[in-house]
């Protein structure tokens, strides 16, 4: 019989910026959480810090994404510092196709009340003098910026800590196993008892999505990340696929998702498609030295956008393209459907389509019916 | 892209004879030094420049390149940056002979300007940038250092030398410090060293003669095994009695000092081991069992008896990696110069949750600037095998990314694809 220390109220798998936030809001309102996480904190390694509304998906997605992004200023309040930075974001197209579809996504969110705009070349340059003298045009998003995602996962993890909530790292293989009045997980660090699981791994373990009997529409994407040396302030806002960190280093990121090699493998065909878009892209880069490229294989959404709600009885899943922009918001929305089985009241308005669960797509009000 | 049958990277003694005997068999070779001049250290540090030199003039129909960076290791691809743009080179077979670097280990102050290793003393030397007109210079060490610290006292630089008993290789005319080094002192640059005794002395640079460690960052990129074995000079690659790398690759040999340091005869004996082993393998040998024996034989005459013993432990499977270190670094001493981590912030990191290297990195930032770990990644190994009681060759290593040095962006976008081969080179 294991002691009462090892009971949680929920457990969380996954040590990542999302697993912390979904901790952190459970430990403020007062429900005590542990996180698992196979390896160290942190979760992947090729996570680049931007924080951007994705505009090329259904608007109530982009609104799903302005929402979390509100909620980065106060959580900076709450848990000190991340080089949070609300830059806004451009996305500079080079092809008159490109140029067409800028202005014609720009319409539709402004028809959908999303602030986005199309800017013509001469504009761009104005805000981004080091961008290529070819580009056409971009597209702005006054409300992307960045975060430093290190910075904020550990925050998270600290401030989790001080209101209650612990830390399980390097569990090794990790089962879960359902039993009356909640779940047993094993792990190489011992057995926990928790009333409520929260998987934010994305499920990619077969073994763990047998034990769940729970499958998600995702799948495992390659994402490539170049780092600079620490250069002088060259960009202002962040980019599609680059921006610069507070420390000076330049994050250059592939704007294709690459199905090629090994997880966590670099292939070099990816560093060059990276490298050369961003020498296409900021010409004044060429000479700039990269210092490392990190590869990560993440599980995201197979539909882009998020997955979010209740899996099953008692089991919560979160899985996310953009996990930085997105973190705050998930956070938030676990741990008011855990505690009050509800949405927080802003989300209710937006997104209602994008909650699923294993019978398919399921809205907010499907969630309070569940409580009634 | 460039095809060839054998690759060799570094030219030092190692790379220098497996390339002239690749080259001797026929085989199409290509040798890739990173330095604008062929030998290595061996150019460098006194001891084995005849040998040295009588290797590059075994290098006919090798084709050389210098002033080559082999930055990344992609299956039998390698990624070459010569002057602005990357050369993909494939090969049948790739022998790495990167030699090993000696690591300076943190201590108070060890960070300052002025304080160098061994082989950048005698680099400075050579380029008579320590001579009669530089400050009072201090080197510490042993016998390699004795020899330095004479050769210095001949060029009128105003030297002593520091370590707790005189070395043979030092001139009598050169005054000996007895003691240990405690901290180096100054402000941006080092101007005057504290002994243990606390005795100070000035001085404008300082020497300080480090262990050597293999260079593993190609193998590792490769997704080779290392393990720890101290006699070889730590992490060294596992490799089999042909030389071949452990790991997914196939054809991948490892020869010289960056298969475990040993002598300078022994490094070019290895080269000819793993070239004949690779022309073996690639059907290009005449009397291939009776020349790999040979060449293995030199080997093992050649070298360090330890060290031949243990490279045979190691190619036996053996797995000599439980070494505990003792390291009692003061908080305030900075670990990581890039990011300027020091060692205390490292301890903190380990009270949230860090345990392994990539750990520590992730919290402190540790081995993220532009060394990526090269530097830091040993001392940071060392410590934290002291600080958690573990092994250090059960830690697991940071990870060995590409690029393996800083490469300018222009060179990683340059439109070679791997896809378009060429049969032949356009070199």
């Amino acid at each position: 019989m294991p002691d009462r220390s090892d009971e949680y109220e929920v457990a969380i798998l996954g040590a990542g910026a999302v697993g912390c936030a979904i901790a952190y809001h459970l430990a403020r309102r007062k429900i005590t959480p542990v996180v698992l996480d196979e390896g160290g904190a942190g979760g992947s390694a090729a996570t680049s810090g931007r924080i951007s509304v994705q505009a090329d998906t259904p608007e109530s997605y982009a609104r799903l994404c302005l929402r979390s992004i509100e909620r980065y200023p106060v959580l900076q309040e709450e848990i000190g510092p991340v080089e949070y930075v609300r830059s806004g974001g451009l996305g500079p197209v080079f092809t008159d196709a490109g140029a067409r579809a800028g202005m014609d996504l720009a319409q539709r969110q402004a028809a959908a009340g999303v602030d986005m705009r199309w800017l013509p070349r001469e504009e761009v340059l104005r805000l981004e003098p080091s961008l290529s003298p070819e580009i056409l045009g971009a597209t702005f998003f006054p409300h992307d910026g960045s975060v430093n995602p290190s910075l904020l996962t550990q925050r998270l993890m600290r401030a989790t800590r001080q209101i209650g909530g612990t830390f399980l790292l390097y569990c090794g293989h990790l089962t879960v196993r359902s039993r009356p009045g909640g779940f047993l997980i094993r792990s190489g660090r011992g057995e926990i008892q928790a009333g409520r699981v929260v998987l934010t791994t994305g499920l990619d373990d077969p073994d763990l999505r047998r034990q769940v009997e729970i499958a998600l529409p995702t799948h495992r994407a390659h994402e490539l990340m170049l780092i600079t040396e620490a250069l002088p302030p060259l960009l202002r806002h962040v980019l599609t696929s680059a921006h610069q960190k507070v420390s000076g280093e330049m994050v250059l990121e592939s704007s294709a998702q690459d199905a090629e090699g090994q997880p966590g493998e670099v292939t070099r065909a990816a560093i060059q498609r990276v490298a050369r878009n961003a020498a296409r892209l900021l010409p004044s880069l060429a000479t700039a030295r990269v210092i490392r490229a990190c590869a990560e294989l993440r599980t995201i959404p197979s539909e882009g956008g998020l997955i979010l709600g209740p899996g099953g009885e008692n089991i919560y899943v979160a899985v996310a393209s953009q996990e930085i922009t997105l973190c705050p918001l998930i956070g938030e929305a676990i741990a008011e459907i855990i505690t009050r089985r509800r949405l927080p009241q802003d989300l209710e308005v937006c997104g209602l389509d994008l909650f699923w669960t294993p019978a398919g797509p399921a809205g907010a009000r499907d969630l309070r019916q569940d409580s009634d | 892209m460039i095809a060839t049958q054998i690759v060799v990277v570094g030219a030092g003694p190692a790379g220098l004879a497996a390339a002239s005997e690749a080259r001797a068999s026929g085989a199409r070779t290509l040798l890739i030094e990173e330095r604008p001049g062929l030998g290595g250290r061996a150019m460098i540090v006194p001891g084995a420049r005849g040998l040295t030199e009588g290797l590059m003039r075994d290098l006919g129909g090798v084709e050389v390149w210098r002033t080559a960076l082999v930055w990344g290791l992609f299956g039998h691809r390698l990624a070459v940056l010569r002057g602005e743009r990357t050369e993909t080179v494939e090969a049948d077979a790739i022998i790495l002979a990167t030699g090993a670097r000696e690591i300076l280990l943190p201590f108070p102050g060890w960070t300052l300007d002025g304080i160098v290793t061994l082989e950048a003393g005698w680099e400075a030397v050579r380029s008579g940038r320590i001579g009669s007109a530089a400050g009072p210079v201090i080197v510490a060490g042993g016998v390699e250092g004795g020899a330095l610290a004479s050769r210095l006292s001949e060029r009128g630089a105003k030297v002593a030398f520091l370590a707790h008993e005189r070395p043979g290789s030092l001139k009598d005319s050169v005054p000996h410090l007895a003691g240990n080094l405690a901290a180096a002192q100054g402000t941006g640059a080092v101007e005057r060293i504290v002994l243990v005794d606390g005795t100070e002395h000035e001085c404008r640079t300082l020497c300080v003669e480090s262990p050597r460690a293999p260079a593993v960052e190609l193998a590792r990129q490769a997704g080779c095994p290392c393990i720890y074995e101290p006699l070889l000079g730590g992490f060294v690659p596992r490799y089999d009695p042909t030389m071949a790398l452990h790991g997914p690759l196939p054809r991948l040999y490892a020869a010289g000092d960056a298969a475990g340091v040993d002598s300078p005869r022994a490094a070019a004996e290895s080269g000819r081991l793993a070239a004949r082993c690779a022309l073996h393998e690639l059907g290009l040998l005449a009397d291939a069992e009776q020349r790999v024996e040979e060449s293995r034989r030199r080997l093992a005459a050649t070298s360090f008896p330890l060290h031949a013993r243990a490279r045979e432990a190691l190619q036996a499977g053996a797995t000599p990696d439980d070494v505990f270190l003792r390291q009692d670094t003061p908080p305030e001493v900075v670990m990581c110069p890039c990011e300027s981590v020091t060692a205390g912030e490292l301890r903190a990191a380990l009270e949230e949750g860090a345990a392994t290297p990539e750990d520590l990195g992730w919290w402190t930032r540790c081995g993220r600037g532009p060394c990526q770990w090269r530097r830091c990644g040993i001392p940071v190994m060392r410590w934290l095998s002291a600080t958690l009681g573990v092994p250090i060759g059960r830690l697991p290593q940071p990870r060995a990314r590409p690029p393996a040095r800083p490469v300018p962006l222009s060179a990683l976008a340059v439109d070679d694809t791997p896809g378009a081969m060429s049969s032949e080179g356009h070199a």
